[in-house]
């Protein structure tokens, strides 16, 4: 049995060379295209991760962004509520200094003419 | 008795770079031409400066206010993109040298360092498969 199958390869030798060079190119051609396949894997998973991570911090700028604005907002309302309030409180203010002059000219008139050369500088003519 | 009293401010058409005014009683002449005032009329003049004086420091107020917030908003969105930049910076780059590392791995095993053990390998191989051909040849 031995000697048949050494006098066989002994025949084909060139046959059997062949097979065997063709399996080790296959082998080889196996190899490197696993190495492809994995730096490919490898540059996917990191874009993967990269595309996650952005996503979550985008998420998070629009949430302190939101926060922001909102803040704003209120300051922007407290803002106009406190100028309104001063406006009233200025208006009404006037209102009563209105009063007061009245009756102050009612009860002396040259307070009156003090406050006039305080306030515009006239002079006043008795 | 004072109700009856008229005030009066005349500014002089003649002297009219000296403002004067004077306070006139009811029918009483006036002691120069101008312009007359009833007591309220007189008042609103007096009150009303103040009421601007103060209405134009709240608006100023106001706006610097409206400025500051408007500025503190730009900020703290500056802040925040500059934030999620860093963090993008740090995380791609930690990434990509992650994949550097990983890709320098695979580029190990077929680097040119092992040339001479595929080539003397393959030497061997030849040799041995030679060498025995010819054994079995005799």
């Amino acid at each position: 049995m031995k000697e048949r199958i050494l006098a066989f390869c002994l025949k084909h030798w060139k046959e059997i060379g062949l097979v065997l060079l063709l399996l080790v190119v296959f082998g080889k051609s196996q190899y490197d295209m696993r190495n492809i396949i994995k730096a490919h894997e490898t540059s996917e998973q990191s874009l993967r991760t990269q595309i996650e991570t952005l996503r979550s911090l985008h998420s998070e700028e629009l949430r302190i962004r939101d926060e922001a604005i909102e803040r704003y907002q209120r300051d922007i309302e407290d803002l106009e509520e406190r100028y309104k309030d001063r406006l009233d409180e200025i208006e009404n203010l006037t209102e009563v200094e209105i009063d007061v002059i009245i009756k102050e000219f009612k009860e002396d008139k040259d307070l009156l003419a003090e406050r006039f050369v305080e306030t515009y500088g006239f002079k006043y003519v008795q | 008795m004072f109700n009856s009293i008229l005030f009066f401010i005349m500014i002089s058409a003649a002297q009219a770079d000296n403002p004067e005014f004077t306070i006139v009683a009811e029918s009483q002449p006036a002691p120069f031409e101008g312009v007359l005032l009833n007591p309220t009329a007189a008042a609103e003049v007096l009150a009303k400066t103040d009421e601007l004086q103060q209405k134009c420091d709240l608006e100023i107020e106001y706006q610097v206010d409206l400025a500051g917030s408007q500025c503190k908003l730009d900020k703290d969105l500056l802040n925040a993109r500059i934030t999620t930049l860093d963090k993008e910076l740090l995380n791609v780059r930690e990434q990509k040298d992650l994949e550097i590392l990983t890709l320098q791995k695979i580029i190990k095993r077929q680097s040119p360092q092992y040339k001479w053990w595929w080539f003397a390998g393959g030497v061997v191989l030849g040799g041995a498969t030679y060498y025995g051909i010819q054994q079995a040849g005799q």
